[in-house]
């Protein structure tokens, strides 16, 4: 599903540069939930801004579904990303000028799909995140825990192959946590591929798979448990 | 005193938008001062007299469709005007503001606004006498009263008084001095002459009711009634015409001092100096259009910092700021920036004064009254500045301002405010459009006055005055010849009248075998046989006069279309016309030989008259000579010097064709640059407006900007958002504007009996320009914000 080959990404300023990645080769399979961990500044962010094609890398090959994918033009990996890649923030990144519906109809627009099926898609996923009661309610008139169902509502509503979550839960209490915990797990279950950056230990005991970053640099993996009937 | 440091540390923290804000201000106070020292001036006029209100012109309608108002009058109807009850003192007064050669102790000088008038014109208007005696100065024929400036051009420190002037083959004794009149009177002076005079000069002129020279002024008590003098007046005028009741093609009305200069545009042979009320009323609209402007955008700004303000004001309001007090601060910050730029606006306005006089021929300064105007431009733009922004800020509870960073509007509010934005922007851009339509039809009207209608070649044509004297023929015949052989001359001839100026000759003529009665009105001009080759008169039918064929000097005449239209001729070619004045053949009729197209004399503010054209040897006034293209100096030169050697006690007077056709339309000129000025000012300030809120709008909005990239969005998916709203309010201004702008340049367009089109393409035009301008002023930024990594925008808070 992801496969990078020394992945570099450099930040220049006007006299600094600053290595963010530095060789980073990861390999993220079909299905899996892989956690990435390590330090702020460790360039966790950066690594999933590339992987969520927000970005180009600097050096190296990024291979997404096969394809390479590293050198892409904005437009073509705005094209890309649309439907295949979902994004969940630790601030949730809702707009506060829409209703819970049309944050989570966002995306279908982009997708170009008719007003219908837009309605059907929307409403599912709102019945699964339980939150379709509070369909017509503004972001500022919910609970943290609820502004990010709907936030996982609006990643996963175009069927994305791919999750990403960055620090999904860093704005949560423990119980609206774990409740966004089992979510993704579910849907990791449902066979969508999810990276996750988190700075919990706790959330990392959910992935298949944690891949310690430092410096840039990935310095350790260890396999949490199995992917069982999914793995391909 | 730490309030104000405040204050102006608050103000030097926003530099961008505070330099904004000032400018904005500077350019639209200085606009108002100007406009208010203008119109001022243009209200001004004749107020002066200490009789104003009661001062009144008689005028004359034609009420034969056309509507021609007209002032002149015959010298004699002032004999008949004895019956008359209501009135008070009246006086002829005949306005010149043609050259004229006069000579002073043998030297010969041209001097222009030499006027005729009776002794009442000085009971009527004031004019203070410096030397003689006003009961008397203008009794006697052959008497003048010079202006002061004259008695010192002519007879420096000596005493003038007593002096002679020669004018016309006589000598003129001075019996008065007075003072310049000021600029504000509706006619100048350099020299008022007694009218007694013509019994020496031109007996005709007071003896003949067809011989129209004067402007009757009347002093009309109060409590008259106008409309009865008016009917009085109206019968002696048809009585000496021998007009019978029902024939009667006119109206009298008599037309308060007030008047003449800003509401008589059209009116013929007045001499006036004119104004236009449309244009004035116009221009105050304007200046109070871009203040508006300026003060749309200053609330904007102030309203568009409104998070962080809002939390400034939250927590002064917790700490114990009334909301008064918080109000009176607002309005010290909005006094202080206006303050600054009213200074900065004065400067400015001192720097621009001396150019606006000289575009718009005034002598505008700054007087007492201005002082007063400011005070109140800056009482009323402070209080328009600040209602909206303290009652927006005042209605946040202090608990919910400081409480969040983001989201602190509500979302009814942040919808109000985005209305009220998009309101500030359709006024902005539809004043923006209804000038830039005003530009267009102002410069498209000048366009046609100035080329596409005047009929003749104007390029390259020069016209010299011959002054009129017993020998002017002869001196014409002998200037001919030695011009004609000055290499760049190609073609020189001669008329009574030259085009862009007026025809002071017309004749009842009729078709032979038409009774007298269906006579109609017919200008008669008299050229020689190159006056229309030299013009470059453009023949539609037959031909030219011919010098070598004797009927032509005699019976043949070219007429224009005008004239083929009001006989209603086919085949006009060979067709006669009868009863014409100065016609040697029995019955008085001539035959037409040729037609050209309609020449443009008096000005496109009336329709064309018909013309007759035909060959005499008198009436050599105007000589045309037509150049060649190459270097007009050394030709000019050399003409000058045959000129010299021809009449050397005339002055050689001369002028450009087109010039002449400029000076005519001098006021139109004037509109044009101030409103193609005035529009890029609006355009101006309304491009900073809009340019101010899509920054903050993005500002706002580079979040969410970020979360639809990320979702998917494209660039241009983005961008079409950003500016949707734009397009929207362009298309609101231009629904608003489009009738505003056709209504207000119909109105001005009445001023002229050709006008040019009010297509759609004008509005079409300025709706693209605005939308143009709207887009191009948001896409710069839109475009930046749209293309900008959405994850830098997602970082966290």
């Amino acid at each position: 599903m992801i496969k990078t080959e020394n992945l570099t990404k450099v930040f220049r300023t006007e006299e600094v540069e600053t290595s963010a990645l530095n060789e980073v080769s990861l390999h993220v399979k079909k299905g899996e939930f892989v956690a990435i961990m390590g330090p702020s500044g460790c360039g966790k962010s950066t690594l999933m801004n590339i992987i969520g094609l927000l970005d180009n890398p600097t050096g190296g090959e990024y291979y997404f579904d096969g394809a390479e994918v590293g050198q892409l033009k904005e437009r073509n990996r705005t094209m890309l990303r649309k439907g295949n890649i979902g994004f969940v923030f630790q601030s949730f990144n809702l707009i506060d000028e829409l209703n819970v519906y049309e944050n989570v109809e966002l995306p279908l627009i982009y997708l170009k799909l008719k007003a219908r099926e837009r309605k059907e898609m929307v409403e599912k996923v709102l019945e699964r995140m339980k939150i379709a009661h509070r369909a017509k309610h503004f972001p500022q008139q919910l609970s943290g825990g609820q502004q990010q169902r709907v936030a996982i509502a609006r990643a996963v509503v175009a069927n994305p192959k791919l999750i990403l979550a960055d620090e999904p839960t860093g704005n949560l209490d423990s119980k609206n946590g774990l409740e966004v915990m089992n979510l993704l797990t579910e849907l990791n279950r449902e066979g969508t591929t999810i990276v996750m950056v988190t700075h919990s230990l706790h959330d990392s005991e959910f992935a298949h798979r944690v891949v310690n970053l430092f410096d840039g640099m990935i310095i350790t993996e260890e396999v949490k448990k199995e992917m069982g009937e999914i793995l391909l | 005193m730490s309030k104000l440091k405040i204050l102006f540390r608050n103000l030097l923290r926003r530099k961008l938008s505070t330099t904004f804000t000032i400018a904005s201000f500077i350019i639209a106070f200085c606009c108002a001062v100007l406009v208010y020292l203008y119109a001022t001036d243009e209200f001004a006029f004749d107020k002066y007299n200490s009789k104003f209100g009661q001062i009144y012109r008689l005028n004359v309608k034609s009420t034969d469709g056309t509507g021609t108002v007209n002032c002149s009058f015959p010298g004699v109807f002032s004999d008949n005007l004895g019956p008359v009850s209501g009135i008070g003192n009246y006086a002829r007064l005949q306005i010149g503001s043609d050259e004229r050669y006069i000579s002073v102790n043998n030297e010969p000088f041209v001097e222009t606004d030499i006027l005729y008038g009776d002794p009442d014109v000085l009971k009527i208007f004031d004019f203070q006498f410096l030397a003689g005696n006003p009961d008397n100065a203008l009794e006697a024929p052959l008497n003048m009263i010079v202006t002061e400036s004259m008695a010192k051009k002519y007879f420096g420190n000596e005493n003038a008084k007593g002096k002679f002037i020669h004018l016309d083959n006589h000598d003129f004794t001075i019996t008065g001095i007075v003072k310049d009149l000021p600029p504000q009177s509706h006619f100048k002076m350099n020299m008022l002459v007694s009218v007694s005079s013509y019994k020496v000069l031109n007996s005709n002129l007071l003896t003949k009711w067809y011989m129209t020279a004067f402007n009757y002024y009347f002093m009309i008590p109060d409590n008259s009634n106008i409309g009865g003098i008016e009917k009085q007046l109206a019968d002696i005028f048809a009585t000496g015409h021998e007009i019978a009741n029902n024939d009667r093609k006119f109206e009298m009305y008599l037309e308060p001092l007030g008047d003449i200069h800003l509401q008589s545009v059209g009116t013929r042979w007045d001499n006036a100096i004119k104004g236009d009320y449309k244009v004035v009323i116009g221009l105050i609209v304007i200046a109070f259009l871009i203040l508006g402007i300026a003060i749309t955008n200053y609330i904007n700004n102030l309203t568009a910092t409104y998070r962080k303000k809002i939390k400034e004001t939250g927590i002064r309001k917790i700490n114990g700021a009334s909301r008064f007090k918080l109000a009176l601060e607002q309005v010290m910050e909005t006094f202080i920036l206006l303050a600054v730029s009213l200074l900065g606006a004065i400067v400015l306005t001192m720097f621009v004064l001396p150019y606006i006089n000289a575009l718009v021929g005034k002598s505008i300064s700054f007087n007492f009254s201005l002082v007063v105007f400011l005070a109140i431009l800056l009482l009323a733009t402070i209080l328009f500045s600040t209602v909206y922004p303290i009652l927006f800020f005042n209605s946040f509870n202090p608990s919910d301002a400081i409480k969040t960073q983001g989201g602190i509007l509500k979302r009814k509010n942040k919808k109000q405010q985005q209305r009220i934005r998009g309101s500030f922007v359709i006024f902005q851009l539809g004043i923006a459009s209804v000038l830039i339509v005003a530009s267009i039809v102002i410069n498209n009207q000048l366009q046609l006055m100035l080329n596409a209608k005047i009929g003749f070649d104007k390029e390259n044509v020069l016209i010299i005055t011959n002054p009129y004297s017993e020998n002017m023929q002869q001196r014409y015949v002998r200037f001919k010849s030695e011009v004609s052989k000055i290499p760049l001359v190609n073609t020189i001839g001669v008329t009574q009248n030259a085009p862009a100026g007026y025809v002071n000759n017309y004749s009842p003529g009729r078709l032979p075998g038409q009774d007298k009665s269906e006579s109609q009105n017919i200008a008669q001009i008299v050229i020689d046989h190159d006056f229309l080759k030299a013009v470059g008169a453009r023949f539609t039918e037959g031909r030219n006069f011919d010098v070598n064929r004797e009927s032509d000097k005699k019976d043949k005449i070219i007429i224009n279309q005008s004239a083929v239209k009001l006989f209603g001729l086919q085949n006009p070619v060979g067709q006669k016309l009868a009863g014409i004045n100065n016609a040697f053949t029995p019955d008085g009729e001539l035959e037409i030989i040729g037609i050209i197209d309609d020449m443009q004399y008096f000005t496109l503010r009336e329709t064309s008259k018909p013309i007759m054209y035909f060959i005499r040897d008198w009436g050599y006034s105007n000589i045309i000579v037509r150049l060649n293209k190459g270097d007009y100096s050394q030709a000019i030169t050399n003409i000058k010097n045959v000129w010299n050697q021809i009449a050397p006690e005339y002055p050689f007077s001369m002028q450009f064709m087109d010039d002449r056709i400029s000076a005519n339309y001098k006021s139109e000129i004037n509109t044009a640059k101030i409103i193609t000025t005035l529009s890029g000012i609006a355009i101006f300030l309304s491009v900073l407006g809009i340019f101010g809120m899509i920054s903050f709008t993005i500002q706002n909005r580079t979040k969410e900007i970020g979360i639809r990239k990320v979702n998917g969005a494209k660039v241009s998916e983005i961008l079409s958002m950003l500016n949707k709203d734009f397009i929207k309010w362009v298309a609101i201004a231009f629904m608003i504007a489009t009738p505003v702008a056709y209504y207000a340049m119909n109105k001005w367009l009445e001023n002229f009996a050709y006008k040019t089109n009010l297509s759609w393409w004008i509005f079409a035009l300025s709706g693209v320009l605005a939308l143009g301008i709207a887009l191009l002023t948001v896409s710069w930024q839109s475009w930046r914000a749209a293309t900008r990594n959405p994850v830098e925008a997602l970082r966290y808070e």
